[in-house]
């Protein structure tokens, strides 16, 4: 069935998937976004956003999709565009209007929290190629010693003290981002 | 340097704690909210690197731009063009159009309405562009078509299109005057308003898996077919629900342009008690099939999703 298709190429970075889910259904999110007054670029950013936002749902064990996929799509892309019209024009958007697209009661937190780590990408796309592939190692539960001989560093011990640096760096750029402090105070 | 405090969180988020630890931690982020902060925050950057999939961004990415071309620049100027050439072919035809109704039908109140169908056909005619959007080749369809016959055909099509926007506009239950008395003089136009849509297709199959049975539909039956005498229909929808609940009901015909860009032909929300429900609907429908979606408003969880036809004596 096509709907589980588009879900397990998406979980699969299936390019061929990935590529059919844009040919199918580029084209009616973009007219949405235009029709409501978007840029082809809000298009763009929202529908891959609504495609991570999808990704990470479909991760999770209870995930299941209770309308066909282009509805879902859609109506995500819908609830993405609402939100950002809400926050660039101060409450323009009623909440009464989000409501109605809110397809399950997590769908704003998973959206917030894509928002959050959008921040954090792109502050953690700033620091040094040692720290990227030191803090990715240590996320991907590398343990010390290999990440010292992975990043052609002294030992172990060396390798933590740098990540911990690493780690400093990343929190100090992420809490001076405007964007976050805005996001913040969304919460 | 590693300071204790920063081994600590790490050893908590990791779960390396033992109970009697965890617990005197979490009393101490209770009572620190700095440490709560910091806690947060490196619980965020943790669940940060298990999601981020750098692979997948960047061909998404890639797909974007290759997608979503930023036309703009290039296509505003040759919009507008094909927008007045539209608007001129457009008012060429209705003219046709016009005779030809009037001597067909012997219905010429479009006609006589023609400034008011101007606008509505260029609106028509610009939200048929937007459709087709992403497609340049697509206008050139118009100037292909040069047998006058094909010509009526499409631009029967456009009447209904007017119709459809005009009966949404007037409140939907408004029977109005824009009637079709006669039915459409060529077979294939009938046939059009009979096909199935695909996406639609696609729900009601969904949903016959997924939803569970707190709520049933009796009436109308599946695929059923209504036969009217005139244009107004009295759609009925009977059935239970065990639970109370707001439920969203929207009409659709069969174009499946309809239903991706929500144009449907009703939408009206009714709230259910537990047990059974009953509620009806004077709409002015014409022959075709239709699609109804039943939607819990406040969740958005698709309950029932069906469709019925309806064919004039």
């Amino acid at each position: 069935m096509e709907n589980i298709n588009y879900i397990k190429g998406l979980l699969e970075n299936n390019p061929k998937v990935l590529r059919q889910i844009y040919t199918n259904h580029a084209d009616k999110v973009k007219n949405y976004i235009l029709k409501q007054g978007g840029s082809v670029d809000d298009a763009k950013d929202i529908f891959q956003e609504a495609l991570i936002i999808i990704y990470k749902k479909a991760q999770k064990a209870d995930f299941q999709l209770t309308s066909q996929f282009s509805t879902y799509l859609l109506g995500i892309c819908r609830f993405i565009y609402l939100r950002k019209l809400k926050k660039n024009r101060n409450n323009h958007v009623t909440n009464d209007e989000l409501e109605g697209y809110k397809y399950d009661s997590n769908l704003e937190k998973t959206i917030l929290d894509n928002e959050k780590h959008q921040i954090y990408e792109s502050n953690f796309q700033k620091l040094g190629q040692v720290c990227r592939d030191l803090l990715e190692l240590y996320f991907a539960k590398t343990n010390m010693e290999d990440i010292a001989v992975k990043l052609n560093l002294k030992n172990g011990h060396t390798a933590r003290n740098r990540k911990y640096r690493c780690q400093k760096e990343l929190e100090k750029r992420i809490q001076a981002d405007v964007r976050y402090q805005e996001l913040q105070n969304i919460r | 340097m590693l300071n204790e405090q920063d081994k600590k969180i790490e050893e908590y988020l990791n779960g390396e704690m033992s109970n009697d630890e965890r617990q005197a931690f979490e009393a101490a982020i209770k009572n620190d909210a700095e440490l709560a902060k910091e806690v947060t925050f490196q619980k965020d950057l943790m669940q940060f690197f298990e999601e981020r999939n750098p692979d997948l961004e960047r061909k998404l990415s890639e797909l974007g731009d290759e997608f979503f071309e930023d036309d703009a620049d290039i296509s505003s100027n040759k919009k507008k063009y094909f927008n007045w050439l539209f608007l001129v072919v457009g008012l060429v035809l209705l003219s046709a159009l016009g005779g030809y109704i009037y001597i067909n039908n012997l219905n010429a109140r479009q006609f006589d309405a023609s400034s008011d169908l101007y606008i509505d056909a260029e609106k028509a005619i610009n939200e048929g562009m937007e459709h087709d959007n992403g497609n340049e080749d697509a206008p050139d369809t118009m100037f292909e078509e040069e047998e006058e016959e094909k010509q009526q055909t499409q631009q029967q099509e456009t009447e209904q299109e007017i119709e459809q926007e005009t009966t949404e506009e007037n409140t939907k239950m408004d029977s109005g005057d824009i009637t079709e008395k006669s039915p459409p003089p060529m077979a294939e136009i009938d046939i059009e308003n009979y096909k199935v849509n695909p996406m639609l297709e696609g729900i009601i199959r969904e949903n016959v898996r997924s939803d569970g049975n707190n709520f049933k539909i009796t009436f109308p039956r599946k695929e059923q077919t209504f036969y009217s005498k005139n244009d107004i229909i009295n759609f009925r929808l009977e059935g239970n629900s065990s639970i109370e609940r707001n439920v969203q009901v929207v009409l659709y015909d069969n174009k499946e342009s309809s239903f991706s860009n929500d144009q449907y032909v009703l939408s009206t929300t009714k709230d259910l008690k537990n047990g059974d429900f009953s509620f009806s609907i004077n709409i002015e429908l014409k022959n075709g099939l239709y699609y109804y979606v039943m939607q819990e408003k406040e969740t958005g969880k698709i309950l029932h999703v069906s469709k019925f036809d309806i064919k004039k004596r």
